[in-house]
C-alpha cells in the first residue's frame, strides 16, 4: 500500500509535465464536446481521435485518450439534462429526472450536482484503482457467464417491477426492447434474424439511433404541440442543490460511487447497469419516492456518480488484466497496443512510470473537469434559456448530423426519425421508453450469457442456482419480481412503484 | 452571447488539437495519372482496437510516404463476421478510393453461408499484408502441459472440455477444433463469445477450460505463464512460440491460417492497382513500418495478388468441405 | 375518435408486431448446438408480447390505461405535422443535393416563421457552416456536400 503511494507520487511527476497537462486538458475538453454532440459517443469519439495521438509519447497519448473517455461521459450528461437527448448509453437514466429539473428551471442544480458527483465518483474509483486494483480484479474474475446472466436478469426485472404506473405497460416496453435487440446476426449460429434481407439491419440497430429518436425527436414533437406552454425556464436558480436537499444528495453520491465502482471492476458489466441500479436504489430508499420522475435531485446525483465511478473503475480490469470491460475500453486497449504497451499484470512492473502517470493524470483530469464545469454549468444551463424557437431547429439539426456521423448512413437517419415518431406515440400512451431502451441495450448480452452458461453447464438451467454468486442474485431477482406481480395483481402498485414515469 | 464566446473557445481548442496531428504530408507530387485526388477510404471489417484495425492504422499512417498525395482514412465497419464491410466494398465504385483490409476468412469462408452477394473471387487483390495463426490456449495452472496430455484427457472424457470460440459456431475459430474432433475422434464443447477479450476473461476466471484464438492477443499472457498454448492450428509455426506443436506435425491434416490482405473492388483501372501494389510493397518494406508491426505482434507476410487469390480459392474450397461435414451448410 | 380508445389501437398494433415476429421467429432453428438455438429467444419474446398485448387491450377496453396526455388536434396537430414534414424534406434534400443545401433550407423553413428574412438566412447559413466545418475538419466525419443531383 505504501509502495503504491510512493509510486503514485512519482506518477504525478510524469503527469505534471507541461505537455501531459496540456493534452489531458485537450482530451477532457474534446471528450466533453464529443459527449455533448448527440450520436458521437465515447466509442466513436476515442476511435476517431486515435490518429491524433500517433505522433505523441505513449503516456501522453493514453492520458489524452482516457481524458476523452471520461470527458465524454460527463458531456453526455449535459445534453441529457438540457434537451433530453442522452449523449451516451449511461445517461439514459439521467434524462428522467435531469430533464424534469431543467423544465423547472433547475438545470443549473442538475448539472452542478452531476459535476460534483462525477468528480467524487471518478476520484474514488481512481483511488480504488490505485490501491486495490490487482486485488479487485481477482475477485472480478469470479463473474462468469452465469453470474452475468443473473445480474442482467436482476437489472431488467427491477426496472420492470419498479417503474411505470402500470405493470403491463412496463412489461410491453421491456419485451419490445428485447425483441428489437434480437435484430441482426445471432452470435451463436450466425443466423440473421428480423433483418428483412436488408444489409442495413444485419448489424442490428445502433443504440444511439434509437435513443436520439425516442428521446430527442419525440420531445421536440411533444413541445411543438403546445408552443405557448414552453416558457423559458427563467433565471437559472443556482448551481447547487437547495439546502434541504444536501443530505439526500450527498448520500446518493456516496451510494452511486459504491455501485459504480463495484460494477466497473467486473469486466463486461455495462455502465448502464450501474446507473440503473443506482436510480432504483435511490428510489427505494427515498422517503417520498413519488418525487422521482418529477425532478428528484437524487435521481440525477446517484446515477451520474455511478456512471462516472464505473468508467474510472473500468480501467482496473484493463490495466491489471488487460481485459477491456466495454467497447470504449477495447478502443483504448487498441491504442495501448499501437503504442507498444500491453496491458496486464506485467505492465505494472515493466512500465510503472506509465501506469502511475496515467493514474495520476486521472486525478488531474477529473479535477480539471470539475474546475471547468462548475463555472461552465451556468453557461450550459443558459442554453435552456435560449428562446425555444431558436433552440429547437438547432437541436434537430445536430441530432440529424449526429445520427449521420455514426456510420455515414442515411438509413440510420431514416431509422432515427422513425423512432422519433414511435417515441412520440409511446409518450402519449404512457409506455415507459427507458425500460425499452435499457432492455434493448442489455438484450444481446442477456442472450449470449444465457447460451454460454448453458453450454458450460452440465445440469442445464440449474447452473444459475448451483453457483453461489449467481444463486444469490437470481434469488433477489425472483423475489423482486414476485413482489411486483403480487402488488400488481392487488393493484397496489402505488406502494412499490409509486407514481413514477420512467 | 457568452455562449458564442464559449463555442469559439471550443473551436480554437479543437483546431489546436487537430493541428497537433499534422503528419506533415508532402503535397507536391508528379501527376502522371491523377491518383489519388481524394482521400482513400480503407474499410476495416472489425471494431477499432482489434489486430486488423491496428494494422490498418499503421498503413493509414505510412502509406502516403510511398503514394504521394494519398490521404488514407480508416473506416471501421464491424459486424456480421466481416461480411458487412465486405458487402460494402463489393458495392463500392471501383475507382481506387475504396479499399478494404480484409481477412481471408470474411472473404473466402463467409460467402459459403449464402447470405452475401459477393463470392471469394469477387475482388481485386492488391497484396497480402500480414498473417497470423490460431492456437488453443489453456490456463497455466491447468493439468494439461502438452498436446498429448491434453489429447489423452479429451479422449477419455468426451464432452467435458469446454473451449471458447470467438465469433460463434461455424466461425473461423471453431473450424480447426471441429475438424480435429472428426479426425481424432474426440468430443469437446464449444462456447461462443462475442470476441477475444470476453473469451480470455472467462478462461482466466476458470469458467471455461480453453480458448482458440490468435497468439498475438495473448503473447504476454503466455510468456508470463498465465496461459499455455497446446497446439497451433496453422500451417506455419508461431514465430515467437516455435515450440507450440503444429497439428499437421501431430499427424492431423488441419491447417487454418489467418491472413489479412488489402482488397479492392473488381474493375479498378490496372494502373491504379499497380500504383497501389508498388506503394504497399514499399511501405511494408520500410524499416520503420516493420518495427511498428513488430511492436504490435503482427507478422508481416507480403504476397502479391496471385498469392492472395490462390489462398482465397484454397480457403474457400477447404471450408466448403468442413462446413458440409459439420452440417452447417448444404 | 372517442368510439375506440387510442390505447386499444396501440394494443392492436403491438399485437400485430408480436404475431409477425412470432411467424418470423418460427423460421429460425429453435434448438441449436448448445441448447437453445437462434429461434429460442425470439419465439418466447414474441409469444410473451402477444400475451401482453391482449392483456393491454383488455385493460384498455375496461377503461384503464388512460393517458394524461391528450392527442393533438387543430393547431397543435398542424405544428407537429409541420415539423415532421420539414424533417422529411430535409431527408429527401440530403439525398438529392447533399448536406449543405439541405441543412440551410431545413433551418430556414423552421426559422422563417419566427424571424425576419435576413436573420433567417444568416442563422441558417451560419449554423450549417459551423456544423459542417466542425464535423468535416475537426472530427473528420465527412458530410456530403453534394447529392444525387450534383
Amino acid at each position: 500500500m505504501m509502495d503504491s503511494f510512493f509510486l503514485l507520487l512519482q506518477g504525478f511527476e510524469t503527469a505534471l509535465t507541461w505537455q501531459n497537462i496540456l493534452f489531458c486538458f485537450v482530451g477532457v475538453m474534446l471528450g466533453m464536446i464529443i459527449g455533448v454532440l448527440p450520436g458521437l459517443g465515447p466509442v466513436s469519439g476515442t476511435a476517431l481521435l486515435i490518429p491524433i495521438t500517433f505522433g505523441m509519447e505513449p503516456v501522453t497519448a493514453i492520458i489524452m485518450l482516457s481524458g476523452i473517455f471520461y470527458g465524454s461521459m460527463y458531456g453526455g450528461t449535459i445534453t441529457s439534462v438540457l434537451v433530453n437527448v442522452p449523449g451516451e448509453a449511461a445517461s439514459v437514466i439521467t434524462c428522467i429526472d435531469g430533464y424534469e429539473m431543467t423544465k423547472q428551471g433547475r438545470a443549473g442544480a442538475a448539472l452542478g450536482v452531476s459535476a460534483i458527483g462525477s468528480f467524487i465518483g471518478g476520484i474514488v474509483a481512481v483511488v480504488a484503482l490505485t490501491f486495490l486494483g490487482p486485488l479487485l480484479s481477482g475477485v472480478a474474475l469470479k463473474f462468469g457467464p452465469p453470474e452475468f446472466f443473473a445480474i442482467m436478469m436482476l437489472g431488467m426485472l427491477m426496472i420492470v417491477a419498479l417503474m411505470g404506473k402500470s405493470l403491463v405497460r412496463g412489461l410491453i416496453a421491456a419485451f419490445v426492447g428485447l425483441l428489437l435487440s434480437m435484430i441482426g446476426q445471432d452470435l451463436v449460429s450466425g443466423e440473421y434474424r428480423f433483418t428483412f434481407n436488408s444489409m442495413e439491419l444485419m448489424d442490428g440497430i445502433d443504440f444511439a439511433v434509437m435513443a436520439m429518436g425516442l428521446f430527442g425527436i419525440s420531445e421536440i414533437l411533444l413541445n411543438a404541440e403546445n408552443p405557448t406552454k414552453i416558457k423559458n425556464a427563467g433565471k437559472v436558480k443556482g448551481l447547487l442543490p437547495r439546502r434541504d436537499e444536501w443530505g439526500a444528495t450527498s448520500k446518493a453520491i456516496g451510494r452511486g460511487t459504491g455501485i459504480g465502482m463495484l460494477l466497473g471492476v467486473i469486466p463486461g458489466a455495462n455502465s448502464i447497469i450501474a446507473s440503473t441500479f443506482s436510480y432504483i436504489l435511490e428510489k427505494k430508499v427515498a422517503k417520498d419516492p413519488s418525487r422521482f420522475g418529477k425532478g428528484a435531485i437524487e435521481g440525477v446525483a446517484g446515477p451520474e456518480t455511478a456512471n462516472n465511478a464505473h468508467s474510472g473503475a473500468a480501467l482496473i480490469p484493463l490495466l491489471s488484466l488487460g481485459l477491456p470491460s466495454s467497447p470504449t475500453m477495447a478502443v483504448i486497449l487498441g491504442a495501448f497496443i499501437m503504442h507498444g504497451l500491453t496491458p496486464g499484470p506485467a505492465l505494472f512492473t515493466k512500465n510503472p512510470d506509465f501506469v502511475w502517470g496515467l493514474i495520476a493524470s486521472m486525478f488531474i483530469g477529473n479535477l480539471m473537469l470539475l474546475i471547468l464545469n462548475l463555472p461552465l454549468v451556468g453557461t450550459w444551463a443558459k442554453i435552456a434559456m435560449i428562446p425555444y424557437k431558436l433552440l429547437f431547429p438547432i437541436i434537430l439539426m445536430v441530432i440529424l448530423v449526429g445520427t449521420y456521423s455514426l456510420n455515414g448512413s442515411v438509413w440510420d437517419v431514416a431509422m432515427m426519425l422513425f423512432f422519433g415518431l414511435v417515441g412520440y406515440v409511446l409518450k402519449k400512451l404512457d409506455i415507459p421508453m427507458s425500460a425499452m431502451i435499457v432492455t434493448f441495450i442489455l438484450g444481446s448480452q442477456l442472450e449470449s450469457s444465457l447460451l454460454q452458461s448453458l453450454s458450460i453447464s452440465t445440469e442445464g438451467f440449474m447452473i444459475f442456482f448451483t453457483r453461489p454468486i449467481s444463486a444469490v442474485i437470481m434469488f433477489i431477482a425472483i423475489t423482486v419480481f414476485a413482489l411486483s406481480i403480487y402488488s400488481g395483481i392487488k393493484n397496489k402498485r402505488g406502494q412499490l412503484a409509486a407514481d413514477v414515469e420512467m | 452571447m457568452k455562449k458564442l464566446v464559449m463555442l469559439a473557445m471550443a473551436m480554437v481548442l479543437l483546431l489546436l488539437a487537430a493541428c497537433s496531428s499534422d503528419d506533415s504530408k508532402a503535397a507536391g507530387a508528379e501527376k502522371a495519372i491523377e491518383y489519388p485526388k481524394q482521400p482513400i477510404e480503407l474499410i476495416v471489417p472489425f471494431a477499432p482496437g482489434g489486430s486488423t484495425d491496428i494494422g490498418a492504422r499503421i498503413l493509414e499512417k505510412h502509406l502516403s510516404k510511398y503514394l504521394p498525395g494519398a490521404q488514407v482514412v480508416v473506416v471501421n465497419k464491424p459486424g456480421g463476421s466481416g461480411t458487412i464491410a465486405m458487402s460494402d466494398l463489393y458495392n463500392s465504385k471501383p475507382d481506387g478510393y475504396t479499399l478494404s483490409l480484409a481477412t481471408h476468412r470474411a472473404t473466402a469462408m463467409q460467402p459459403l453461408y449464402g447470405k452475401v452477394k459477393y463470392g471469394h473471387d469477387s475482388f481485386q487483390p492488391i497484396a497480402k499484408v500480414f498473417g497470423n495463426q490460431q492456437v488453443l490456449v489453456v490456463r497455466g495452472d491447468s493439468q494439461w502441459k502438452t498436446f498429448d496430455e491434453w489429447l489423452k484427457y479429451v479422449k477419455a472424457n468426451p464432452d467435458e472440455f469446454t473451449f471458447a470460440v470467438s465469433g460463434g459456431i461455424g466461425s473461423g475459430s471453431h473450424l480447426p477444433m471441429a475438424e480435429l474432433e472428426k479426425l481424432a475422434g474426440i468430443k469437446v464443447k464449444p462456447v461462443p463469445f462475442e470476441g477475444t477479450p470476453p473469451a480470455i476473461t472467462a478462461l482466466l476466471g476458470g469458467h471455461i477450460q480453453g480458448a482458440v484464438l490468435q497468439p498475438s492477443d495473448v503473447k504476454e499472457m503466455i510468456e508470463s505463464g498465465e496461459l499455455r498454448a497446446i497446439f497451433n492450428a496453422a500451417s506455419v509455426p508461431v514465430p515467437y512460440f516455435p515450440e507450440v506443436p503444429l497439428l499437421i506435425d501431430k499427424g492431423y491434416d488441419i491447417a487454418y491460417d489467418s491472413n489479412t490482405s488489402l482488397l479492392a473492388p473488381k474493375g479498378v483501372p490496372q494502373e491504379i492497382v499497380e500504383m497501389l501494389q508498388e506503394a504497399v510493397k514499399k511501405t511494408m518494406e520500410d524499416p520503420e513500418v516493420i518495427a511498428e508491426f513488430e511492436k504490435v505482434n503482427l507478422q508481416i507476410q507480403l504476397g502479391d495478388a496471385a498469392v492472395v487469390q490462390k489462398e482465397l480459392d484454397e480457403e474457400n474450397a477447404k471450408s466448403k468441405v468442413i462446413l458440409k461435414e459439420l452440417g452447417l451448410i448444404e | 375518435m372517442n368510439s375506440v380508445k387510442p390505447s386499444v389501437w396501440a394494443g392492436i398494433i403491438i399485437l400485430c408486431l408480436g404475431i409477425v415476429s412470432l411467424l418470423m421467429s418460427l423460421q429460425y432453428t429453435y434448438s441449436g448446438m448448445v441448447g437453445p438455438g437462434p429461434g429460442f429467444f425470439p419465439v418466447w419474446l414474441s409469444g410473451i408480447i402477444i400475451v401482453l398485448a391482449i392483456w393491454y387491450i383488455l385493460e384498455s377496453i375496461k377503461g384503464k390505461n388512460v393517458s394524461a396526455q391528450d392527442w393533438p388536434t387543430g393547431q397543435s396537430l398542424k405544428q407537429i405535422l409541420f415539423i415532421i414534414m420539414s424533417l422529411i424534406s430535409y431527408f429527401i434534400l440530403f439525398l438529392l443535393v447533399g448536406f449543405l443545401l439541405a441543412a440551410i433550407i431545413f433551418l430556414a423553413i423552421l426559422f422563417y416563421r419566427e424571424y425576419k428574412w435576413y436573420v433567417t438566412v444568416s442563422l441558417s447559413v451560419g449554423i450549417t457552416l459551423f456544423i459542417y466545418v466542425m464535423f468535416n475538419t475537426v472530427l473528420k466525419v465527412h458530410l456530403p456536400s453534394g447529392g444525387i443531383l450534383f
